[in-house]
């Protein structure tokens, strides 16, 4: 009896699941991973911690197999007959679901433009497909004389029926995701706004008065910072340390527990006032920085690094990087991942609506400035804060230019304190990473320490290259302060042995 | 535009502070060195000594030439081979009477007296007319009121014996009427500074020195060949120098010849002779300038530089610094360079105590408090008076030359002194 009892013990030990729950496989198939794709997919990375994206064209087999999610995005139609045989649980996103056998029962017809997607009227109009659907319609637009599908969910089915996914798809897709993937999501909105145009010119009087309001009212401080300022006009050149009144306020509020988030070096790629803020797009070509991807990559790595210590060396810790004008190039990105583990803004000028992890990150985090630059004249601005809080989940963050002042800053919190069901964002929370060959910040131990191994001749390497004025001063001051010692060794020496020199002298001429 | 004004007058400044300190430096292992020399020197010349010429060019100098011919004819080198001869040039005094009667008692002592159309024109005259009515092959100059020390000229000649290079051997004067006022405690330090630094540190580094007008020995085939003095030069010796260089020989710096003259008691009087100096050397600076690609020997263009820099760019830098440091007192002229600059002000006084302090040093009973009390002043008031001074004399030289002037030879006023060190 004792025995068999065991037995069935050792039985049910070796039978039973291993886990109670199923496990969650994702995969993402696109047809072009074009910007849409791309911010596609970072979304999906919100909703999942892992994500496996690859082509229509390469998709294997066995890929499908072992999914138990497919995500489908293509806006045009295509060869999909490696995905017909898939059975799991499908979302497609745009026109590549009209020749998907999984669809076949649904009628396509022709474009149709519309100015109206369920309560919502478009600022501008856009393009959608008819479809002849009978049930599960959870989303409609409106267009002059008919209603069209353009989210429907019919059991493990789902269609996302957007034929570009310009910002208002994005939306759209962002605000259904959660409830056509069947996940559970969290009701609050992380929040934060971002302050910009901080450099060594900027008023540290109206810095502080910014920085302690937010700080005072409980909210977070993020600083984006350039360490250099060009003036062009002037052809002038200054560090944090030509400014020790606003180095000084720095670092009282990253004391009080502000966090520095790094922009570019000088803020300039190409040295024309159009260009301010470019650093690392060329602008006037509207492309990368250099066509030659290593020397683009080594460009973006040389400023990169030379900003990140530029702030070690007065003690700044930065936390974050945030691109220029949120413009960088895919190789740019690439290298902006070796530096930082966090990024914030926008990639392109585009963000998804929450904090994802997005393929051109290589895994990094994004917190995403999903309202942008703050006008209190622009009412698309409060539009789209009133949008975004129908997303539940989404990221509420914007940016605030510190030339602004005080006022528009207090009528822009007085917008996110309409908003009861937010959470102001704390990087402190997440793990910070930023480094350089010589230059580690983390918050590993539970704060953030900054570990400075600039060597003295780094040092006097970059003093030369950013300020050789001021290199050849240091120089002329070393040497001469040599030579005054020596000097001075000299006078002694002379004094000492004067009485002996006295005596030899005597019996010479 | 302020800015860039400020720093080239900065660097200006500082090309000329390093410079010093690196002369300073080679003038400091000169005085270690250069008497190694001497026994070995001193061997040579046992039983070659040449004869020597000492001309002492003279204009009214009566109140002097008593003492200087006393310490002539206590020369230490053999009367055989030397002749003192004393150039009366257009005198109305009793300096020929003085010269006569020392004549009359040592035969090595000759007096002449200028003719037209050698008369009344200067020291180069004087000089070009010695070198016409003397035959020696050695000449030696001192100034009328140079009391040359005992083994001075002996010095001179030994060196030229020894180094077959040296056109020319230049010694060391020191001031005989130091003490006397707070002007010429200042030219003592300036003296001592000069020698110790610009003559010893150029001759150590560089192998360059330049002739003082006084205390020093050329070769007289030498001065024959260059044509004697350029009698329209102001500043007839560093106009010389650069001929003798230029003639393939160098001037060699031996400051064991001493030499004690007399220096201006009131400022009317410093300042006429040093104005004569300045456009004396920027007639010499523009004049060689002019051929940088003529000269033979072009270390010596590295001192004419030298002149030129020192006259035309960093007296500049010091005006335009100055100016704008004043300016700045009333008008915010936003100037970049923050408190570096400050601290480079405060090096390059230390600088310049350190670095006159050392030559104070070398000479004996010249480091003393006082002295380094008048070293301490000598940077806000002498040092600054040589600013007004070359301004005040670019301007007449350029209005000399754009008049097409002569040059007027102005003689150092002296004044009667008790003699010896």
């Amino acid at each position: 009896m004792r025995y068999s009892g065991l037995i069935c013990c050792l039985l049910l030990l070796f039978c039973a699941p291993v886990s109670a729950e199923p496990q969650q496989s994702v995969l993402f198939v696109y047809t072009t991973m074009d910007e849409g794709g791309e911010l596609l997919y970072a979304t999906l990375t919100h909703f999942y911690d892992e994500v496996e994206a690859v082509s229509l064209q390469d998709i294997q087999p066995y890929q499908l197999a072992e999914a138990t999610q497919l995500i489908v995005y293509g806006t045009e139609r295509a060869d999909t007959a490696k995905l017909n045989h898939y059975k799991g649980k499908l979302l497609v996103i745009g026109k590549v679901a009209q020749r998907m056998t999984q669809f076949q029962q649904w009628t396509f017809g022709e474009d149709v433009v519309v100015r109206q997607i369920g309560d919502d009227i478009l600022t501008q109009a856009t393009t959608l497909t008819k479809i002849n659907v009978q049930n599960g319609v959870l989303l409609a637009a409106q267009s002059l004389d008919e209603q069209l599908p353009v989210i429907i969910k019919q059991d493990d089915l789902a269609l996302m029926s957007f034929n570009t996914l310009d910002d208002t798809a994005l939306y759209y897709v962002s605000k259904y995701l959660g409830t056509i993937l069947e996940l559970e999501l969290a009701p609050m909105h992380d929040a934060f706004i971002l302050l910009r145009d901080i450099h060594p010119q900027t008023d540290p009087v109206l810095l502080a008065e910014l920085g302690h309001y937010l700080l005072d009212r409980g909210i977070p401080v993020y600083l984006n910072v350039t360490p250099t300022y060009l003036d062009l006009v002037n052809e002038q050149s200054a560090v944090l340390q030509d400014a020790p009144p606003l180095l000084a306020t720095l670092q009282s509020l990253a004391e009080r527990g502000a966090f520095l988030v790094a922009g570019g070096y000088t803020n300039y790629f190409a040295l024309e006032t159009e260009a301010a803020g470019y650093e690392f797009w060329d602008v006037a070509n509207d492309a990368a920085p250099y066509v030659d991807e290593q020397k683009e990559a080594l460009y973006v790595q040389d400023k990169l690094i030379r900003s990140i210590h530029a702030f070690a060396n007065v003690a700044l810790t930065p936390v974050a990087f945030a691109a220029p004008q949120y413009r960088m190039s895919e190789n740019g990105y690439k290298v902006s991942t070796y530096h930082y583990d966090l990024h914030i803004g926008q990639l392109q000028g585009r963000a998804p609506l929450f904090i994802t992890k997005p393929r051109l990150l290589y895994g990094k985090t994004l917190f995403p400035d999903t309202l942008g630059l703050y006008d209190p004249d622009d009412y698309t601005f409060k539009q789209r804060f009133q949008q975004l809080r129908m997303v539940q989940g989404a990221t509420i963050s914007a940016s605030y230019s510190v030339y602004s002042g005080l006022a528009p800053l207090q009528k822009l919190v007085a917008l996110y304190d309409t908003l009861p069901n937010k959470t102001w964002l704390s990087l402190a929370d997440w793990p910070i990473s930023v480094q350089t060959a010589e230059v580690t910040i983390t918050n590993e131990s539970g704060t953030l320490t900054l570990q400075n191994n600039i060597s003295l001749l780094d040092k006097a390497r970059q003093l030369l290259q950013e300020r050789p004025v001021e290199f050849m001063l240091w120089v002329i001051m070393i040497v001469t302060t040599i030579f005054v010692c020596l000097f001075s060794i000299y006078i002694v020496n002379m004094r000492l042995r004067y009485r002996k020199r006295l005596f030899e002298e005597r019996d010479e001429w | 535009m302020v800015n860039l004004l400020f720093y080239s007058s900065l660097f200006l400044i500082w090309l000329m502070l390093l410079y010093h300190m690196f002369l300073a430096q080679g003038g400091y292992l000169h005085f270690k060195r250069y008497l190694q020399v001497v026994p070995q020197w001193e061997k040579n010349m046992a039983g070659n000594v040449p004869s020597v010429c000492i001309f002492i060019p003279a204009h009214n100098e009566g109140v002097v030439i008593a003492q200087t011919l006393k310490a002539m004819v206590r020369l230490h080198y053999p009367k055989d081979r030397l002749q003192v001869i004393l150039i009366c040039d257009n005198c109305s005094d009793n300096t020929k009477e003085i010269g006569e009667r020392f004549a009359s008692q040592y035969p090595f002592v000759r007096v002449i007296e200028t003719e037209d159309p050698y008369k009344g024109r200067g020291k180069s005259t004087a000089l070009n007319y010695a070198l016409h009515n003397s035959s020696s092959d050695i000449i030696a100059v001192y100034d009328a009121d140079n009391t040359p020390e005992k083994m001075a000229v002996y010095n001179l000649v030994m060196g030229l014996v020894n180094d077959d290079k040296a056109g020319a051997m230049v010694g060391k004067f020191r001031v005989i009427n130091a003490k006397k006022t707070w002007l010429t405690r200042f030219i003592n330090i300036e003296t001592i500074c000069f020698q110790w630094m610009a003559q010893a540190g150029r001759w150590y580094w560089f192998g360059v020195a330049t002739i003082p007008g006084t205390n020093f020995a050329i070769r007289r085939h030498i001065i024959e060949e260059l044509g004697g003095w350029d009698e329209s030069a102001m500043a007839e010796d560093t106009e010389l120098s650069v001929r003798v260089y230029d003639l393939g020989y160098h001037i060699r710096f031996f400051p064991a010849a001493i030499t004690w003259e007399q220096e201006p008691e009131t400022l009317k009087v410093w300042w006429k002779q040093r104005t004569r100096w300045a456009r004396g050397n920027q007639y010499v600076v523009l004049k060689f300038l002019r051929r940088w690609f003529d000269l033979k020997q072009k270390r010596i263009m590295f001192d004419i530089f030298y002149f030129f820099f020192t006259y035309f760019l960093f007296f500049f830098g010091v005006i335009v610094s100055n100016v704008i440091f004043v300016v700045n007192l009333f008008v915010d002229l936003q100037l970049t360079v923050g408190n570096i600059a400050l601290v480079l002000w405060a090096l390059a006084f230390l600088l310049f105590m350190t670095e006159v302090m050392i030559t104070l040093s070398i000479e004996k009973d010249q480091l003393t408090f006082k002295n380094i009390v008048y070293v301490f002043f000598m940077y806000f008031t002498y040092s600054q008076m040589w600013i007004v001074l070359v301004i005040y004399s670019l301007i007449l030289e350029i209005k000399r030359v754009i008049k097409k002037e002569e040059h007027t030879w102005y003689k150092t006023e002296r004044f009667p002194t008790e003699g010896g060190k």
